[in-house]
């Protein structure tokens, strides 16, 4: 059963996604971008989000190795997802971006690599969970706490190397009349995400007691 | 280690296995006591192998728990406990490149036993394999082989011995020896599980049977002597129709198989401690013993390379034949790119590393000696750090051959600033593999492990992979690019102890089965 709350923050949420567009057509135009900037509004917010769940992936597969509890290992597989969808935004927005930006697709840069490489960190976090058999959470969990240990690699990646993409000073530094548009798209990607991975983490809850009871009825059909 | 450890009586208290959506064991309660041989019988997929792993603490049950006496529970099962419980399949599990000695003497140093020679000597002897002691056990007879395996099991006089099988393939006389010798058991009060389908040669031995089908307790014999002389069946006959029989016997849902008698364990005398516990309990004493296992593990690993070369001789191919590939392929106009030199040394590390890696734990897997390794006494963590030290080692040999053959082949000064490059190697090779070696062990028992490795591993050790590449092709600069070479060497550092740390502590957890 969902909470009675997840309803009403699901409507918060696509409010807030349908509210987006009109405030960040109210931001300012960037003076050497021009209109293409305004996917930053998207693109940030999801990367962060990517940031976030890889942590939270890394954190439960820590607790589930340390204490062996179904809900941690329930939240590191929802968080692995996660990790892969707001991934794709991320890459799909990225390139859309630097097509106008810097005149090309894709460049080799260590932002943009590192993030691949992030992203497939957790599909492998995934295809052991698939791939691996019986047990293989636990092994998943053994990845997932090296995945988390990369993100600070990813993130500062761009202030070690001299890369085109912009440095993780970009959204402290930004102009004040450009913040609300961002704030409001980072709390809005914020819920989305708590939504889509408490909904999938409940979902994988659901999978755990249908396994009981299956175990329970393979053993009375015995 | 004896007296908190030593216990008298084993209970398996309403244990559940599930594996995947399968409950392997159901609601299995029974005990047993000092001095009892007990049977676990039942037909194939009933669930024994799984019962003795759980007993052996290699696996936690899903539901209930086994107990110890007063010494644990398959929740606490500290390792001390665990060198309190011996284990024999049907493979013994050895290192077919050592000799009977050897085998012996490197289980005896892991379960830290005093005088080791004169332990390991009388074990020979019981063997009735003295006068081979010095040969590799990988020309011995699956006889043979059972009766040093016995014995191994047997060098730290465990108050639990647990057998899985142990009589498949063995000829009448080979089976002979080894009744006789589980016979004597019973005077040093030894608690036995013994798995078997041969029950014509094992029924003067057993004291009473528990007989699993479908994962559950389906009944319990009695052994002839026990049994009153009108309800004596043979063992075959009482089984047959204990199986056969749909439902099952009433007191299937706990089998109590007494305790022989009360009497105290054996005197601490003939116990195999050799410290005591005020030691144990301090961290340098600890810290003493996991450095100790390590370096025993990294020796045995070397020993057995030494012996067969398998490892160093495929791996050091695989990473001169990356070099030599990519040697043509990094030409331009009939000239090698000095630049590619560092990509293409690392890129042959990895390969190989990723070979030697695969290999190091399929073949112990093979030989059944994981399963030994991880039922020793020892700290997990200390069974990982000696398979890294001896992959490290190993590595090492690989790229003192590669290192110099890439510089042949790009003209690359890679030995401008030789404690640079060293350096950067080492903390790199270090790096790739800590994650390896985890990786490696974890992966050992699933399906598809020979694909899931590179996968797992190689975007894992993206950050050290980076850090060795830039930081060597900073040294391979016209002018060596120090200041730069030491900012990668310092985030290789950082990623090294990063992943060592993450790695020694996941590693029991991981292993489990």
């Amino acid at each position: 059963m969902m909470s009675r709350s997840f309803v009403p923050l699901v409507c918060v949420t696509a409010v807030m996604f349908v509210v987006a567009p009109w405030l960040i057509m109210q931001a300012p135009f960037e003076s050497t971008m021009g209109l293409v900037q305004k996917i930053f509004y998207f693109h940030v917010p999801a990367a962060l989000m990517m940031f976030v769940s890889a942590f939270v992936c890394g954190v439960a597969s820590i607790r589930f190795l340390a204490t062996r509890r179904k809900a941690s290992d329930q939240t590191a597989v929802a968080a692995a997802e996660l990790i892969l969808v707001f991934g794709i935004i991320v890459l799909i927005t990225g390139p859309l971006w630097a097509r106008k930006a810097w005149g090309i697709w894709w460049d080799w840069d260590a932002r943009l690599t590192s993030t691949v490489v992030l992203w497939m960190m957790f599909a492998a976090y995934l295809l052991l969970r698939r791939f691996g058999g019986p047990g293989s959470e636990r092994l998943a969990a053994g990845v997932a706490i090296f995945g988390m240990a990369n993100v600070p690699f990813v993130y500062w990646s761009v202030n070690v190397w001299r890369t085109l993409h912009p440095k993780t000073t970009v959204v402290p530094s930004l102009d004040p009349s450009m913040r609300p548009a961002f704030y409001w798209c980072f709390f809005a990607f914020l819920l989305l995400y708590l939504l889509l991975l408490n909904a999938r983490r409940r979902l994988e809850a659901q999978r755990d007691r249908l396994t009981q009871l299956y175990l329970t009825y393979d053993l009375e059909e015995r | 280690m004896t007296a908190a450890t030593d216990f008298d009586t084993l209970e398996f208290l309403n244990v559940c296995y599930d594996y995947g959506r399968r409950r392997v064991l159901s609601r299995v309660s029974f005990s047993c006591g000092a001095g009892s041989i007990i049977g676990v019988l039942g037909p194939n997929g009933a669930g024994k192998s799984t019962l003795l792993t759980l007993a052996a603490g290699r696996a936690r049950p899903s539901l209930g728990e086994v107990r110890y006496g007063r010494a644990g529970t398959s929740h606490h099962l500290e390792p001390a406990l665990r060198g309190r419980i011996g284990w024999l399949g049907h493979d013994p599990g050895f290192y077919p490149e050592l000799s009977a000695r050897e085998n012996l003497s490197f289980f005896a140093r892991l379960h830290d036993l005093d005088q080791p020679t004169a332990r390991v000597g009388e074990a020979l002897e019981r063997a009735r394999l003295a006068d081979r002691a010095d040969e590799p056990v990988g020309g011995f007879s699956r006889g043979m082989r059972q009766r040093l395996g016995l014995e191994r099991v047997l060098l730290h006089q465990p108050r639990l011995l647990l057998l899985d099988e142990p009589f498949t393939g063995l000829d009448l006389h080979s089976g002979a020896l080894l009744l006789e010798r589980l016979a004597s058991l019973r005077v040093a009060r030894t608690i036995v599980l013994l798995s078997t389908h041969d029950l014509d040669l094992v029924e003067p031995l057993l004291d009473r049977s528990v007989v699993l089908r479908g994962g559950r307790v389906h009944g319990a014999i009695a052994s002839r002597a026990s049994a009153s002389a009108a309800s004596a069946a043979g063992l075959q006959q009482a089984y047959a129709e204990l199986i056969a029989s749909d439902a099952p016997a009433p007191e299937a849902s706990a089998v109590d198989i007494a305790p022989a008698s009360s009497s105290p364990p054996p005197a601490v005398g003939s116990a195999p401690a050799a410290s005591t516990s005020a030691e144990e309990d301090s961290i340098g004493a600890a810290l003493s013993r996991f450095a100790r296992v390590a370096v025993t593990i990294m020796k045995k690993d070397m020993m057995v390379e030494y012996r067969n070369r398998e490892l160093f001789l495929t791996t050091l191919f695989f990473a001169v034949s990356c070099v030599l590939i990519f040697a043509f392929a990094f030409v331009r106009d009939g000239r090698p790119l000095t630049d590619a030199a560092a990509g293409i040394l690392w890129i042959a590390a990895a390969f190989a590393g990723t070979l030697a890696l695969g290999r190091t734990f399929d073949r112990e897997q093979a030989h059944h000696t994981l399963t030994a390794l991880l039922q020793a006494p020892v700290e997990r963590a200390a069974i990982y750090a000696g398979k890294l030290l001896g992959l490290a080692v190993l590595l090492a040999l690989v790229e003192a051959i590669v290192v110099p053959l890439v510089a042949l082949f790009f003209q690359a000064p890679l030995f401008a600033r030789p404690g640079w490059t060293l350096s950067i190697l080492a903390l790199g090779t270090t790096g790739f593999l800590a994650v390896g070696t985890l990786f490696s062990a974890m992966l050992v028992r699933t399906r598809s492990r020979d694909v899931l490795l590179p996968v797992l591993l190689y975007p894992m050790t993206v950050p050290v992979m980076i850090g060795g590449v830039r930081g060597t092709s900073a040294l391979l600069q016209a002018t060596p690019d120090e200041p730069a070479a030491r900012a990668w060497a310092a985030m290789l550092l950082f990623f090294d102890v990063v992943f060592l740390t993450l790695a020694l502590w996941a590693f029991d957890a991981v292993t489990s089965e």
